[in-house]
């Protein structure tokens, strides 16, 4: 009874899930939205059956009438209950990324043509958030939690939106699979590693660049993280794009991290010492660099910089996220 | 933001819920308190008067909630205290009492979700009871206006800080509303069945009406009331007013000061049976419909003569009547068809002539001498009757509703020879003892005469003040023959309404009614407009059965069959269904033609590519956004833009000329698309700029 009862489940949230693909945006409608009697619908279901047998007993005309117009309207609240979960629009936002095992935001967007009422946001393992009201062309962002368990890309959790107004005799709902991940970096630790001072081969080719006349030295484009008092306004002025002023180069030597130097850890602990360097090499505000197997991160410092060799090291032996790692490079 | 839970972990509701809720729940009990003030016994009233105070202290923080020991007693005390007050539990105001009490308890301890939805639940289970003992249109108004309350409530349990206490009841009023064509649909075709069961009835409520047991003797002033007793709307022709004579019962016991109906306790189960006679040969006919109104007793009163009804609860009985199974407790529809004359048999069944024949031993020897010397005189049975008659026209008797009281056993004599001031009943019974006294059979016929009609005719109204008593004798030959003697000592009693017949002391102690001639017109015309108004009521709501739902659709459909009017029903609501989303989605597309439509295949397309777009921001400010990302469809979309409002809301001569550049310039954006490669980055570190997510929800309008 028990496996039985387990393998309809499944197969039940089989069918949910092809029913609901992840989504960056989307639009309730009837392919969307689920809907069913609750029991406090069907109490006032066999309340009207009661009325139903008393005015059919005492043959009383105005009673029948009670109970006709009490099943009318509870055909209609399936209706009305439909209406308040159809046509909002659910869009996915931005995932924070964040260190293995702290809470990581995802942040969605609930937006509405129409004032919609008594709106139950819900998911796996997520608080439940009760949206009272949401007026006609209002733009609410609601913020959903996970805590991921290892590094890698971290996709937000499934969303279930529900809503028994106006008469909560019915429920309707849905489930939603923001399309958008965070990335979870792998947790710093010392593992002790003695880090040896290899020669990076590529050191040269980024000096080459460096020098080139084209690039200046310390200017480059705006990236974000950049700090505000590092933008070259006039520049701006002049040519509509933003870039900052480079920081002066570090007087002391550049930091070449590389996988290489972890060899005689495991490839988590390595990641997770190497982590710890970064974030080491951050803090002390010198130039490094990162190596890893497939991946190569030019010498440089500040936030932006650090947030790259993080993503770099949570993504690092994931194909698809590291190819995108690749590219950000290029782009940058 | 709120965190209620409602209904997964913890039931328990939020302080908001709570208090809002419990607002318009208090209003609903409110609402409850007048009908079962008027109904039951007003005690009750009390509980939830003093739940609701203590609930109040509670709400400012003075009391406490009640314990368990508290609510326990309650629930076991009240109850008891109900019987203690008189009430039979086998009794229905017993039950509504009681779910009366439980809507109060209930709304006293509501901490929960479910506490909130079972006091819905209970107090339209308490309308509903209180429907069955009022069914006025007022009361039925009521009970819609309370259930919408009601459901008021429930909407705002659903969105408890989000609609206001009008936004709430407007909400529940559009559904209210929504839903009556279908409970209307539902009213008339859905199948009424026949009781399913016997269910417990209301106790006895005192109404008037006419009495099984009368007493003229010690009447010193009849009463007069206005109380409806029915409504006859006759199909076709109506019997001329002197005619109109509703046959209620027959009393044929006579102990010396009261007569009864026979000489044990009631009709026993042997006189209820047979079947109505028929009408004598080329006698006219007259079928009518009745609305009888709720007197509580049994009989009802029907023009003479009967052939034949349409009632299921209705019995015949041996004196040519119709009793009801119960007492009349509602509005009762009765169709029937009555005779000028009838068939009669022709033989009187024996324990029938004997109660015709029935006298006391002794009382009133000047009647029964002068009874005997009338009877020596004439030649037969009639003629004996018809001299009776010819002794209330001659002599100087007086009909009045004030003729004080004649004490007893030979009050009948005091009547007849001495103080001859009377009405009906004395009339008639002094002729029925006169012709009992010689052998002749004679029974007391009390009912109603005449009636009240509309101006316009269409129906007639009988009320208390109708009621009136005759005699019927059997002449052999002939059977049952009517003999009224009050129409010989007061004609207008027959032919005109019951204030002509009356000397003007007689005026001033009958209660008028706004109906009445003597009522200003306005008045009158307002009265019949609400009495014809009750009278709809009554014959098509409350009196609506299978009878008129089957007729109703055979007018409709033409064909009763329960398939055909079935696929009918089925068919319209499809009807219905298809023409409402086909007007949604025609009224979606229609508005978007022209200008309008470019713009949102514009703006789907740019979607398309562009998936970040924020859906609340216009052509222009998307333009701006991809300024850095894709100069080119930025430039395009800009001019598609520019284009797309100067059609829009340039001037309108040039606006034509606008569209037609408006859609090449779609043409040319759509064959643009997104660089693939680097959306999904590009996207990210746009979405790096964004501010920092909290754990609240940030709102902007």
């Amino acid at each position: 009874m028990g496996m039985l009862r387990d393998a309809t489940e499944a197969t039940l949230e089989r069918w949910i899930r092809t029913r609901t693909p992840p989504r960056t945006r989307i639009r309730l409608g009837q392919r969307q939205i689920f809907i069913i009697p609750n029991r406090y619908g069907m109490g006032l279901l066999l309340l009207v059956l009661l009325l139903f047998v008393m005015g059919t007993n005492y043959q009383n005309n105005l009673v029948l009438a009670l109970a006709f117009w009490l099943v009318a309207l509870f055909v209609l609240s399936i209706h009305l209950t439909y209406l308040n979960l159809s046509g909002l629009q659910l869009q996915a936002g931005h995932s924070a990324s964040g260190f293995v095992g702290a809470p990581m935001q995802h942040a969605v967007h609930l937006h509405s043509q129409r004032p919609r009422y008594g709106l139950l946001v819900s998911g796996d393992e997520q608080p439940e958030r009760w949206l009272d009201e949401l007026a006609a062309q209002e733009h609410v962002q609601l913020s959903v939690q996970t805590t991921p368990q290892q590094r890698g890309l971290q996709p937000a959790p499934r969303l279930r939106v529900e809503t028994r107004f106006p008469f909560g005799w019915i429920t309707a709902w849905t489930y939603w699979l923001p399309d958008q991940q965070g990335i979870a970096w792998p947790v710093p630790v010392d593992h002790g590693a003695q880090r040896t001072a290899t020669e990076d081969p590529e050191a040269q080719q980024t000096t080459a660049w460096r020098n080139d006349p084209e690039a200046l030295d310390d200017v480059r484009e705006y990236s974000p993280g950049d700090p505000q008092r590092r933008i070259l306004w006039r520049h701006y002025a002049r040519r509509g794009v933003l870039a900052v002023k480079a920081p002066p180069p570090a007087g002391g030597e550049t930091r070449h991290l590389d996988s290489r130097q972890v060899v005689d850890l495991d490839r988590e602990s390595g990641l997770q010492q190497l982590c710890w360097w970064v974030l080491e090499c951050d803090a002390a505000g010198t130039d490094w660099s990162l190596r890893l197997p497939d991946y190569w991160l030019p010498p440089g410092r500040g936030e932006h910089q650090r947030l790259q060799g993080l993503d770099a090291l949570a993504l690092s032996g994931s194909a698809p996220a590291h190819r995108s790692g690749k590219k950000k490079e290029a782009a940058t | 933001m709120t965190e209620a839970r409602i209904w997964r972990r913890g039931p328990q509701l939020s302080a908001p819920q709570w208090q809002r809720v419990l607002t318009l729940l208090l209003v609903v009990q409110f609402m409850l308190m007048p009908p079962v003030l008027m109904m039951l016994p007003a005690w009750l009233v009390l509980i939830p008067v003093v739940t609701g105070s203590w609930q109040w202290q509670v709400l400012r923080g003075r009391w406490r909630p009640p314990g368990r020991a508290v609510r326990w007693s309650l629930v076991l005390a009240l109850p008891l205290l109900l019987v203690l007050g008189g009430m039979h539990p086998g009794a229905l105001d017993f039950y509504v009492a009681l779910a009366f009490i439980g809507v109060a308890l209930k709304l006293f301890e509501m901490r929960t979700y479910r506490d909130a939805w079972l006091v819905s639940l209970m107090a339209f289970f308490v309308f509903a009871t209180l429907l069955l003992l009022d069914q006025g249109i007022f009361y039925s108004l009521y009970v819609f206006l309370g259930v919408s309350f009601c459901l008021a409530a429930l909407a705002r349990l659903h969105a408890p800080r989000g609609i206001s206490l009008l936004g709430a009841w407007r909400t529940s009023a559009r559904a209210v509303l929504i839903a009556v064509p279908f409970m209307l649909l539902l009213f008339v075709a859905f199948p009424r069945l026949p009781p399913i069961w016997q269910m417990p009835m209301a106790s006895e409520q005192a109404r008037t009406g006419l009495s099984d047991t009368l007493s003229t003797g010690g009447i010193a002033q009849l009463a007069q009331s206005n109380e409806l007793i029915f409504r006859a709307r006759f199909d076709g022709a109506a019997p001329p007013q002197s005619e109109l004579y509703w046959r209620a019962m027959t009393l044929n016991h006579f102990d010396g000061t009261r007569w009864t109906q026979w000489s044990g306790s009631g009709p026993t189960a042997d006189l209820l049976q047979g079947e109505p006679p028929a009408p004598a040969a080329a006698a006219e006919q007259w079928s009518y419909e009745m609305i009888l109104a709720p007197t509580a007793q049994p009989w009802v009163a029907t023009l003479e003569h009967l052939t034949t009804y349409q009632a299921a609860d209705a019995r015949w009985a041996v004196d040519n009547r119709l009793v009801w199974r119960e007492n009349l407790r509602r509005p009762t529809g009765l169709t029937a068809r009555s005779a000028r004359t009838v068939a009669q048999a022709d033989e009187l069944p024996t324990g029938v002539r004997q109660a015709a024949l029935q006298m006391p031993s002794a009382g009133n020897p000047q009647l029964r001498s002068q009874a005997a010397d009338w009877y020596a005189e004439a030649d037969s049975d009639l003629a004996m009757a018809e001299r009776i008659m010819d002794f209330f026209a001659d002599e100087d008797f007086r009909y009045t509703l004030q003729p004080g009281t004649y004490g007893g056993a030979d009050g009948i004599d005091e009547f007849l020879f001495d103080r001859r001031l009377g009405f009906c009943a004395h009339y008639a019974e002094a002729m029925v003892l006169m012709l009992r006294s010689v052998d002749i059979p004679a029974r007391l016929v009390t009912g109603y005469m005449g009636g009240q009609w509309r101006e316009d005719g269409s129906y007639v109204v009988v009320r208390a003040r109708e009621a009136h008593a005759w005699v019927e004798t059997w002449i052999e030959g002939q059977g049952w023959v009517r003999f009224d003697p009050t129409g010989v000592v007061a004609p207008d009693r027959l032919t005109g309404s019951l204030s002509d017949a009356l000397t003007d002391d007689d005026q001033a102690t009958a209660s008028d009614n706004w109906g009445d001639t003597t009522a200003p017109g306005w008045l009158q015309r307002l009265y019949w407009q609400w009495d014809s108004a009750q009278y709809g009521w009554q014959r098509w709501v409350l009196n609506f059965d299978a009878d008129d739902q089957s007729s109703l659709l055979e007018d409709w459909f033409g064909d009763p069959a329960p398939g055909v009017w079935l696929s009918w029903i089925g068919g319209g609501l499809i009807f219905i269904f298809v023409t409402w989303y086909g007007v949604q989605y025609l009224t979606g597309r229609a508005r978007l033609w022209g200008a309008s439509r470019l713009e949102m295949l514009g703006r789907r397309h740019c979607r398309r590519q562009w998936p970040e777009l924020p859906p609340n921001e216009g052509l222009t400010q998307w333009a701006r956004r991809l300024h850095n990302r894709s100069p080119e469809f930025a430039d395009q979309l800009s001019a598609f833009a520019e284009a797309v409002l100067a059609a829009r809301y340039g001037p309108p001569a040039g606006q034509k000329q606008q569209r037609r550049l408006a859609r090449q310039r779609l043409q040319t954006l759509r064959r643009l698309r997104a660089p693939r490669a680097r959306e999904t980055d590009e996207h990210r570190q746009q979405e790096d700029q964004g501010t920092a997510t909290a754990l609240q929800s940030s709102r902007d309008q």
